[in-house]
């Protein structure tokens, strides 16, 4: 039987403190056709030193060698690759950082088997993936309000924070699925924006915020 | 007359008083990171020496040996000014009770003779070739050259103070004024002016005495209190630095064990031994965190190594300085140190991000006996920290909250454009409280009430019996008779006008009653006296009296009051035709008494301020260092609850024993895993039961960093058993506000129940940010 050439599957290389989530991926790619497993190291520092022979990026969102999520999405978009954020412990602040990178996504490592194939397969074609933690960090960033979202953009906002699915987001409003996308797009990319440089005072102060300089409020 | 001696003295305690070290530096030598300070001991030097030499150009016709044993004490007690700032407390101690025990041996050695002798020559009338002791008040306008005495024990009575305290001044002031008296009564030279002089020296004695001792007592608090607060800080730090430990391993250990149970729960076909070693792995992580090892700490050189060697990585074209650590630098623990690291790594990196990376940038790396400190700097844009709303914020984990966690503090200060600068500091700083913390209570000065009691008292009681001798022996002599008295008692109802003043500080019109009081009574003492000496005693009484506006805060009246008072003396005595030497021996006193007085008051104020900013820090570092100890506690407790939890879990996935690694495991039914529920086949050796419990233990265990309130009873057991059944349930609370008051949280959880009950595959419920149209939102499979 006569088969197209089969394209060559991806190549995911994962960056984690843990053995365990490497192997766990390694065991979800084999099971496929389009995605194979290319190395696991723990740091990005000893991922770049290694040959670059893959096309994704899956980082662990709070490593141990003390490097900020910033840091090391920087570190790997300087060489265009793309990545994927995976978190453990959903610590919000963390999330938010991580968004305002250059990271394609952000989820949780606990995601089902098919979520994260689903979502892994749609950075690797270099879509964004819009994940409900991804959207839940943002919508409680007291900063968004800078990002200037339309009304339109924070209800898809909200309500894929709340676990709504882009099919189900699009019925419930009344557009078609590939708005919805279009719409997270636009946010996605005005909360990026924040992670920019600053030109302006507003900016300015925006970046002291961000940056951590001052202590918010703690529920604990 | 022992004005010049006193004013000098006077001097002395001013200045000392104004700097936090005390008359005795020497008593806070011994203060780790305290620096001796020179200037009091050289004030009070300058003190000895001025009137060592006034007594000796008026005492030179005194009997030989008395003499040099007053001189000898005079040198003792300069010896003891000079060494002052490095002697220890009892050098200091020994060395000035050595010059007032000469001092009193000097008083003995001159009056005895004469007391054996039975009687004094009169000396002629005393002119001083330079008509300074005339101004300087040294003279006596009686002529007899006993007064100088009183100048000599201005000296001794500060030794006396410093070396054993107000009783010891008290004891040399009193053996001064019996000399005084003896001598006087001797010579049969008792009068209106000697009594007068002396009383009014003896009440200057007093005052001196007093505030003396408050001064250095205030002195004192003020080292014990600084002692206090290092200690109570370095406390303080080391409970903070324990949370942080704690919460440092909490968050490693929930990861590890997060991940752990994900994976083994997932479903995929990992190789059995390998979720072993890692349920292993996170075994010995959660005893090592309840058994609180791992906490260790880090020598300052290699910690400033670590750090430097960060920095450098991060920016190689910064410039970075680091100094050797000193022998005693302080050991920084783990945690205090990885959160060092990580803040300068994030504050650097900022500094990457917003100034370009080219800009001048500098990196300070210190340690000291007091901790360590690192500073980033740079020449960028800057920012406008005041235009930050604080209360837009939900940031958890911000450079100075990850600085304060650890007990540190973390300053920053930007502006634009001017550039940035971070300053991280570990140690025992008094530090701010972190926010949320409770803060700190003022606690009231009480120390040295006693004291203060029992000196007013002292005064109060000298004040009385000396000007009611003095206008007593003025009756006897004067024309109007009554006038004295009255004049007494218009100033004794002045004194207690101000005493019962329902505030420490009188208020202006009590104030102005009390000022229009003392006015008549020297109004009505001026008609009825000629203007000399003895008779102008009511003068000095007004003084007196207007020092205690300077003792209750009212400083500024005092002096402006004493001013008015002078400028009268000086009217009245060119209106009487009086020579200025005359006029000047008149306004002698009252200028000394209300300048030392004010200038004293002055100093005991600062004091007073500085003791009271000690204690408020003390009292900040108690609070966060039981908050601290009571969040470790919270922290124990929940690390066991942990433990309990996950143990069983935990002990089952090492346990590889009886796991078979079947085939048909691996690459099986990969896809078709989801959330472990839908398959129930053994997977890589792990039951379905197992698994299951596995993704229970995971979503509970994120339950307890994002579910908040989600968390609580109706809704947690009915997340339980959905998980149990194999549904992915997510709990997000993402409210940071209160709940609106009217609402019936029960019945919301119960309704959320319900639904998680009916759930198939997931659950996403949402508890929203205030000012939403909705409170919370609950998506169910895909609806």
């Amino acid at each position: 039987m006569q088969e197209p050439a089969a394209k060559a599957p991806a190549r995911v290389a994962v960056v984690d403190d843990h053995d365990l989530v490497a192997l766990a991926l390694q065991a979800l790619f084999a099971g496929t056709a389009d995605l194979a497993f290319a190395r696991h190291t723990t740091t990005v520092e000893a991922l770049l030193a290694a040959p670059h022979d893959f096309d994704l990026v899956l980082l662990d969102l709070q490593l141990r060698d003390f490097s900020t999520p910033t840091r090391n999405v920087e570190l790997l978009t300087r060489w265009r690759l793309p990545v994927l954020v995976l978190t453990a412990g959903e610590n919000p602040y963390l999330v938010r950082e991580a968004s305002r990178t250059e990271a394609l996504g952000i989820l949780r490592k606990s995601a089902p088997s098919d979520t994260l194939l689903a979502a892994i397969r749609a950075a690797v074609k270099g879509e964004q993936v819009a994940s409900a933690e991804w959207a839940s960090a943002l919508d409680t960033d007291p900063l968004l309000d800078a990002a200037k979202l339309t009304p339109r953009e924070r209800e898809v906002l909200e309500l894929y924070a709340s676990g709504v699915g882009a099919k189900e987001v699009a019925q419930r409003l009344f557009i078609s699925e590939h708005t919805v996308i279009d719409h997270l797009r636009q946010i996605r990319k005005a909360y990026q924006r924040l992670g920019r440089p600053a030109h302006t005072k507003v900016e300015l102060y925006q970046r002291g915020v961000e940056d951590g300089y001052v202590p918010g409020p703690r529920r604990d | 007359m022992f004005s010049l001696g006193t004013l000098a003295v006077a001097a002395a305690l001013a200045v000392v008083g104004h700097d936090a070290r005390t008359l005795a530096p020497g008593l806070a030598a011994g203060t780790p990171g305290v620096a001796p300070d020179p200037v009091p001991g050289v004030a009070l030097d300058l003190a000895i020496g001025a009137t060592a030499a006034t007594t000796a150009e008026v005492a030179s016709d005194v009997a030989t040996g008395a003499l040099w044993v007053l001189i000898a004490s005079h040198a003792v007690l300069l010896i003891a000014g000079l060494i002052a700032p490095w002697a220890g407390a009892a050098t200091l101690r020994i060395t000035t009770g050595i010059g007032a025990f000469l001092y009193l041996a000097g008083l003995v050695a001159m009056v005895l003779p004469e007391f054996m002798r039975g009687g004094l020559e009169v000396q002629p009338s005393f002119e001083s070739q330079s008509g300074l002791a005339d101004i300087s008040g040294l003279a006596d306008p009686s002529g007899s050259r006993v007064p100088w005495i009183m100048t000599a024990a201005a000296a001794a009575i500060v030794a006396g103070l410093v070396s054993q305290g107000l009783v010891a001044a008290a004891v040399v002031l009193i053996a001064s004024f019996a000399a005084t008296l003896t001598l006087r009564l001797l010579a049969g030279e008792l009068s209106l002016t000697t009594i007068v002089n002396d009383g009014g020296a003896l009440m200057t004695g007093v005052i001196v005495g007093v505030i003396g001792a408050l001064v250095i007592g205030l002195g004192r608090t003020l080292d014990e209190r600084a002692r206090e607060l290092l200690t109570a800080t370095e406390r303080s730090s080391a409970a903070r630095g324990r949370l942080a430990a704690r919460r440092s391993t909490e968050a490693l250990t929930h990861d590890e064990v997060l991940a752990t149970l994900a994976f083994a729960g997932s479903g995929l076909p990992v190789p059995r031994d390998r979720i072993a070693t890692q349920a292993a792995h996170a075994l010995q992580l959660i005893d090592q965190h309840t058994s609180g090892e791992a906490w260790g700490e880090a020598r300052a050189a290699e910690a400033v190594k670590i750090v430097v060697e960060d920095a450098t990585r991060l920016a190689p074209h910064a410039h970075i300085r680091s100094t050797t650590p000193p022998e005693h630098a302080r050991d920084i623990p783990g945690v205090a140190l990885a959160a060092l690291r990580t803040a300068a790594q994030q504050a650097l990196t900022n500094s990457l991000t917003h100034a370009a990376p080219d800009a001048h940038r500098e990196v300070t790396i210190d340690s000291s006996p007091q901790g360590m400190r690192v500073i980033v700097r740079d020449s960028g844009p800057g920012f406008d920290p005041a235009a930050i709303d604080e209360r837009r914020l939900g940031l958890r984990t911000s450079i100075v909250q990850r600085m304060l966690a650890v007990g540190g503090s973390a300053h920053v200060k930007s502006s634009v454009p001017g550039g940035t600068s971070v300053r991280l500091e570990w140690g025992s700083q008094p530090s701010q409280p972190a926010p949320g913390q409770p803060a700190a209570h003022l606690t009231a000065q009480t120390d040295l009430a006693k004291l203060y009691g029992f000196g007013v008292a002292a005064i109060a009681l000298t004040f009385v019996c000396t000007q009611l001798a003095a206008a007593g022996w003025a009756a006897s002599i004067t024309a109007h008779w009554w006038a004295p008295l009255a004049v007494v008692f218009l100033y004794f109802v002045a004194s207690e006008i101000l005493r019962f003043s329902p505030e420490p500080k009188p208020g202006p019109r009590r104030s102005a009653v009390t000022l229009a009081v003392i006015g008549v009574a020297v109004a009505l003492a001026s008609w009825a006296a000629p203007f000399s000496f003895g008779e102008q005693w009511f003068m000095t009484t007004a003084a007196f009296v207007l020092t205690t506006f300077a003792f209750r805060e009212r400083i500024a009246v005092s002096v402006i009051a004493g001013a008015v008072l002078v400028a009268w003396i000086v009217a009245l005595g060119t209106l009487h035709g009086q020579h200025l030497g005359q006029i000047a021996l008149v306004a002698a006193r009252p200028v000394i008494v209300l300048s030392l007085t004010a200038g004293l008051a002055l100093a005991v104020a600062a004091l007073q301020r500085r003791v009271t900013a000690l204690n408020v820090l003390t009292a900040a570092e108690h609070e966060q260092a039981s908050w601290a100890a009571a969040s470790l506690d919270e922290l124990t407790v929940r690390g066991s609850e942990l433990r309990d939890l996950v143990r069983p879990v935990l002990e089952q996935l090492a346990d590889a024993g009886d796991a078979e690694v079947s085939d048909d495991g691996a690459g099986g039914d990969v896809g078709g895993g989801v959330g472990g529920g839908g398959g129930h086949a053994d997977i890589g050796g792990i039951s379905a039961v197992l698994r299951s419990e596995c993704l229970a233990l995971e979503g509970r265990l994120r339950d307890q960093i994002r579910a908040g309130r989600l968390g609580e009873p109706p809704l947690a057991e009915a997340v339980r058993d959905a998980r149990a059944r194999g549904v992915d349930v997510v709990l997000l609370d993402d409210r940071e506000a209160e709940l609106p008051v009217d609402t019936d949280w029960v019945s919301v959880l119960e309704e959320l129940a319900n639904r998680v009950r009916q759930a198939r595959q997931r659950v996403h419920v949402r508890l929203l940010p205030e000012g939403r149209e909705e409170l919370v939102t609950c998506v169910v499979d895909d609806s």
